[in-house]
Parts: C-alpha cells; sequence; structure tokens
C-alpha cells in the first residue's frame, strides 16, 4: 500500500498568518497533535506541533535535557508568560519546520516506519507532490485505522 | 632521523597541530592523536618512545575521578547543595551569587571543572528564573569560581594533574601551596562584581519567596547511592591525602574508588564507562605523545637553556615571566597543551637554578598562571565554553567580547594578587 491510499487527503489546514491561538483551536477540535501549515498556493510551509510549542514554552535547560528532574522546583510563572505571549504570534514564527515529508508514491511502511522514528514530535507526516503543494497528511491514525472495524473513524490526518 | 632535522620537522608537526587545534574546526582529540602518528611516520620517535611520553598517572586519575563523578551526579547532590544553599541565605539575589560561586569553587577544587558547573549552572539558570533577574552575573561569577577553585587543588584542575603526575607533587603540595592565595583570590574578585552587579540587584518578596519554596529534599533522586557516593569520594579524597606519604600515585586512588563505587552502586558498566569524556583522555594522549617527540627532537631542552638565559637564573623573574605568561596565554588557547610543552622547558631550567628543589616555586607560578588565566576569555577554559553554550540557549549569549572586556582585567587583577603572594613566599 501507498501513501496515497491511506492518507488523509482533503485535510485541515493553517493559515501561516493566522494567530496561535485561533490555530490551536482547530488543532483542539480535531483531537490532533499537529497541522500542516500552507502558504497562498497551498505549498507545505511548516507543521503546527503541540509538542514543539510545548518545547518553546519550557526554559531552554529543561528542553536541553541539562535539567531533567525538577522535582525539587516551585512552578515558574515564566512557562504561563511564554505560552501567553506565545499565543499572540503568527503561527509562522513558532510551527516547526522540521517534519517529515513523504511524496503519495512512498509506502505505508516507510511513512510508519519514519513517523515511529520521530517519537512524539510530529505525528503527522506530510504528503507532497513534486511541486510541494500539500496533496494530504499521513498520520499515525491514519495507519492504525488499517484495522478492518476502525475503516470509518471520521479524520485520520484530519480531514474537514 | 637526527640532529636539526629531526628538531624543524618535529617542530613544524607541533606547531601545526597546535594551529589545527586552535581553530576547533575538527575535533581536538583527533587533531592530536593525528600530530602524534605523523611524528612517529616521519621518523622523529618510535612509537615505543612516543608510549614511553604518556603519562598513564594522570590519564587513569582522569578515568577514575570521571566514573565516580558519573555515578555520584546521578544521586542529585549537587543540585540539593545549590537549592540548599540558596535557601539558607532567605532567596536574596547577591547571597546567592555568593554562595553558588562557592559550593562551585568548593567542588570544582574536588571534582572537575567541566562536571561542576554541567551540574550547577542550569539549577543557577532555574533559581535566577523564579528570581526573574539575569543570569548572566550568577554565571560569570561561576566561571571565575571554577577555575580559581580548580587552581586549590591537585585534581581541581588537568594543568595541576599534569604538573603534580609529572614532578611528583603531592595532594597537599597543592592544598598548602595553592589553596590559601585561591581563597583570598576569590574574596577579591567577588568586590568588583558586587559593585558593577550586587548592590543593584533588586527582587520582588513575591519572587524571593519562590526561591523558599524550593525543596531541596526532592532533589535527592537516589538516597542509598547519594550515601555510597558520599563514602567514596570522601575515602578518595581522604587516600589522596595520604598517598604520598603511602608511596602510592594518585591514579590508583581514583581508580579503586571508580571500581568500587561502581560494583557498590551496582550501575550499568557500558553506560557508565560511556559516560568518561574520552574526548579529553585521548587529547591528553595525543599531547603527550607530541611533546615527549619535541622533547627527544631537542626543542624543549634549547628553549629551558632560552628561558635560563633569559631570567639570568633569577628565580623572581623566572617565576613572574612564566606566571604572567602563562595566564595570557591561557587565557586566549587551551591551557592543557600549553602546560604539557612547559612542563619538561621548566624540568630543563633546574640546572640552572641549582637543582629540582630550587625550581620547586616556578611549579606553583605555572599553575597558578595557566588556572586563573583561563578566566580571560569564554574560550580559555572548557568550563566558560560549557557555561557559554547553556547561556546561548536561553537567549542570554555570553559574548566573546564583552565578557572578555570585564574577565581579562579581573583575571590580570587575581594574577596580580598571585604574583604578590608568590613573591612574599618564595623569592
Amino acid at each position: 500500500m501507498k501513501a496515497r491510499d491511506i492518507m488523509t487527503s482533503n485535510a485541515v489546514v493553517l493559515d501561516r498568518n493566522q494567530s496561535v491561538r485561533d490555530a490551536l483551536r482547530i488543532v483542539a477540535a480535531h483531537r490532533l497533535h499537529d497541522l500542516p501549515v500552507v502558504d497562498e498556493a497551498g505549498r507545505i510551509v511548516g507543521m503546527l506541533s503541540t509538542f514543539d510549542l510545548l518545547r518553546q514554552a519550557l526554559p531552554s535547560y529543561i528542553v536541553s535535557g541539562d535539567l531533567k528532574d525538577v522535582a525539587f522546583a516551585p512552578d515558574l510563572s515564566t512557562v504561563y508568560e511564554r505560552l501567553e505571549e506565545m499565543g499572540k504570534r503568527p503561527v509562522s514564527e513558532v510551527m516547526t519546520t522540521d517534519f517529515e515529508r513523504v511524496s503519495p508514491e512512498t509506502t505505508v511502511l516507510e511513512a510508519a516506519t519514519l513517523l515511529f522514528r520521530r517519537g512524539h514530535r510530529t505525528h503527522n507526516a506530510a504528503v507532497v507532490d513534486g511541486e510541494g503543494r500539500l496533496v494530504g497528511v499521513i498520520g499515525l491514525w491514519d495507519i492504525l485505522k488499517q484495522m478492518d472495524s476502525l475503516r470509518d473513524l471520521p479524520y485520520g490526518g484530519g480531514a474537514r | 632521523m637526527t640532529g636539526t632535522t629531526a628538531l624543524v620537522v618535529a617542530t613544524g608537526i607541533f606547531v601545526a597541530t597546535y594551529i589545527a587545534i586552535m581553530t576547533e574546526k575538527v575535533n581536538r582529540a583527533v587533531i592530536a592523536i593525528l600530530g602524534a602518528a605523523i611524528m612517529i611516520f616521519a621518523g622523529v620517535q618510535s612509537q615505543a618512545d612516543a608510549f614511553k611520553g604518556i603519562d598513564l598517572n594522570t590519564i587513569f586519575l582522569l578515568v577514575g575521578m570521571m566514573v565516580i563523578v558519573a555515578i555520584a551526579r546521578q544521586s542529585g547532590v549537587f543540585q540539593f547543595l545549590a537549592i540548599w544553599s540558596a535557601k539558607k541565605v532567605g532567596g536574596r539575589p547577591w547571597p546567592i551569587l555568593v554562595v553558588l560561586a562557592v559550593v562551585t569553587a568548593v567542588l570544582s577544587a574536588l571534582l572537575d571543572n567541566v562536571t561542576t558547573v554541567l551540574l550547577v549552572a542550569p539549577v543557577t539558570m532555574l533559581i535566577a528564573d523564579a528570581l526573574k533577574v539575569s543570569a548572566y552575573p550568577f554565571l560569570f561569577a561561576q566561571i571565575f569560581a571554577c577555575n580559581i577553585g580548580g587552581a586549590a587543588t591537585l585534581i581541581g584542575d588537568p594543568p595541576n594533574i599534569l604538573i603534580g603526575s609529572a614532578v611528583g607533587l603531592s595532594f597537599m603540595d597543592f592544598v598548602v601551596h595553592l589553596a590559601p592565595v585561591t581563597v583570598v583570590i576569590f574574596l577579591a574578585t567577588l568586590l568588583p562584581l558586587y559593585l558593577i552587579w550586587g548592590r543593584k540587584m533588586k527582587v520582588e518578596e513575591e519572587d524571593r519567596e519562590r526561591i523558599m519554596e524550593f525543596r531541596e529534599a526532592d532533589a535527592i533522586s537516589d538516597r542509598a547511592l547519594l550515601w555510597k557516593s558520599i563514602a567514596v569520594l570522601g575515602a578518595v579524597i581522604a587516600g589522596f591525602i595520604v598517598a604520598h606519604s603511602l608511596h602510592l600515585e594518585p591514579a590508583i586512588i581514583a581508580l579503586t574508588g571508580a571500581v568500587v563505587l561502581l560494583w557498590w552502586s551496582g550501575k550499568d558498566f557500558h553506560h557508565t564507562f560511556g559516560e568518561v569524556e574520552w574526548v579529553t583522555i585521548f587529547f591528553f594522549v595525543g599531547l603527550f605523545m607530541l611533546v615527549h617527540g619535541l622533547e627527544k627532537a631537542g626543542l624543549l631542552g634549547i628553549l629551558a637553556g632560552q628561558l635560563a638565559d633569559l631570567t639570568r637564573g633569577n628565580l623572581f623573574l623566572a617565576g613572574m615571566v612564566i606566571m604572567w605568561g602563562s595566564a595570557v596565554f591561557s587565557a586566549l588557547v587551551d591551557n592543557i597543551p600549553f602546560v604539557a610543552a612547559m612542563i619538561p622547558i621548566i624540568k630543563g631550567m633546574g640546572p640552572s637554578f641549582g637543582g629540582d628543589e630550587a625550581i620547586r616555586p616556578l611549579w606553583w607560578a605555572l599553575a597558578l598562571g595557566a588556572c586563573l588565566g583561563g578566566n580571560g576569555s569564554v574560550i580559555g577554559a572548557s568550563a566558560n565554553l560549557i557555561v557559554a553554550g547553556f547561556a546561548e540557549r536561553a537567549g542570554q549569549p555570553i559574548r566573546f567580547l564583552p565578557f572578555m572586556l570585564l574577565a581579562f582585567p579581573l583575571m590580570l587583577f587575581s594574577i596580580a594578587i598571585a604574583s604578590l603572594y608568590w613573591w612574599l613566599r618564595y623569592a
């Protein structure tokens, strides 16, 4: 099976100029981890990843792994301040450009391997054509849905 | 290969290797080993000769301490110390800066500097975040504290390990000759920092209270490991203190401590040995072979003769040239290869000054110059680079020139104090 056979082709996409706050409402409504961000021509420019947003809200010394255990620390107000500030920014400033891109011809095995290797950072890969236009999204759910009784699930990579 | 040819070839290889290390384009261990290998291929010295240059006492002392620290750090004891001391001073920013600097200095004297800042700097940044103040003054003070503290003992800083091992100076020799002046220098360094930052540090009451909400006991992740680590580390340091009178070298004490803690803690062998900084170890191996080649080719003997002529057998002059020269040099380039090359040179000066005993003060001049000189710039010591890396990632980068503008004069100030001490005590 190829990516084109199981991808969500009418995926919800985000506008890179909308605010993070508005974009997250859409992400939440579809119960997803990340959504693709496209430009006016429909080319994929990034992925808004909830995991990556969390990374940006946390202090650098925690993200870098230099401080692994913070059980001794009180809550840190800077995290909330950073979240608040992040919400006002346009999607283009906080989206990640480090995500998997596959072609419609990529095998499902390869797509699944790429997503697995990536861990939590992004749960969806963008399916792009030769010109870089987004033609679909293939996520963990698109793969798990291949179980017989789940084929009717409404969303995989976030269908409109 | 003999005579002048060997001298020219060996010097050429050494200088090229040195420049390659300074550019930092390729890993320094790779460069050092490659340079040493080329020296053997070129016929400057045989492999057997090169291996004779490797000071295994230094190598195994480093490996042993690295293993002990790799295990001990997992207990959370270092974070505990940092938070506990910050709370002891009531969460006020300047006193926190001072106590964290004290913790850094003491830990650097007993462990290696890089490990110390690796453990203390992230907690410092968390504390600064909780206080809503810039972490920069704290990190600046810690850079100075770790290099000053490291100068105090045999095991505090690689130059001291090199000197102690090559000359046969004991742990207590370093404590008696260097520790007193490092305490004075540490305190003297805090004064300008207070005038620049300390007196202006203000925090809100609620932020100060947030520091008091830190629960240092929760930083201890493994209580059993904590006690085992303290027991072994304490025994190893006690071993260093008595080693000389028992005719033991520090390396075997550190290695014994390492394997005992490894076995007692039940930690994974592969993983723990993986934490040893092999880059540093192989860098030393390469340097030792390179320096031995230079020595064999006769260059270091010539330099020793020239330095002896230049100072005309005047110990004071020789001490000052070595201390100030090492300080300026160490501020700008890695002090480890410099010290490795200086050791045979100073040894070679012995006869002109009337024997090994007569030049002993010169070793203290070299140690103080090389260790304290590391404070002169961001690239002066490995620990500085580690702290700068943290600061960079936190969006408060320690820039080369602004840092040097304050750090270099402050370093010269510490060398001035060290010179005064050295003059009063030895000249």
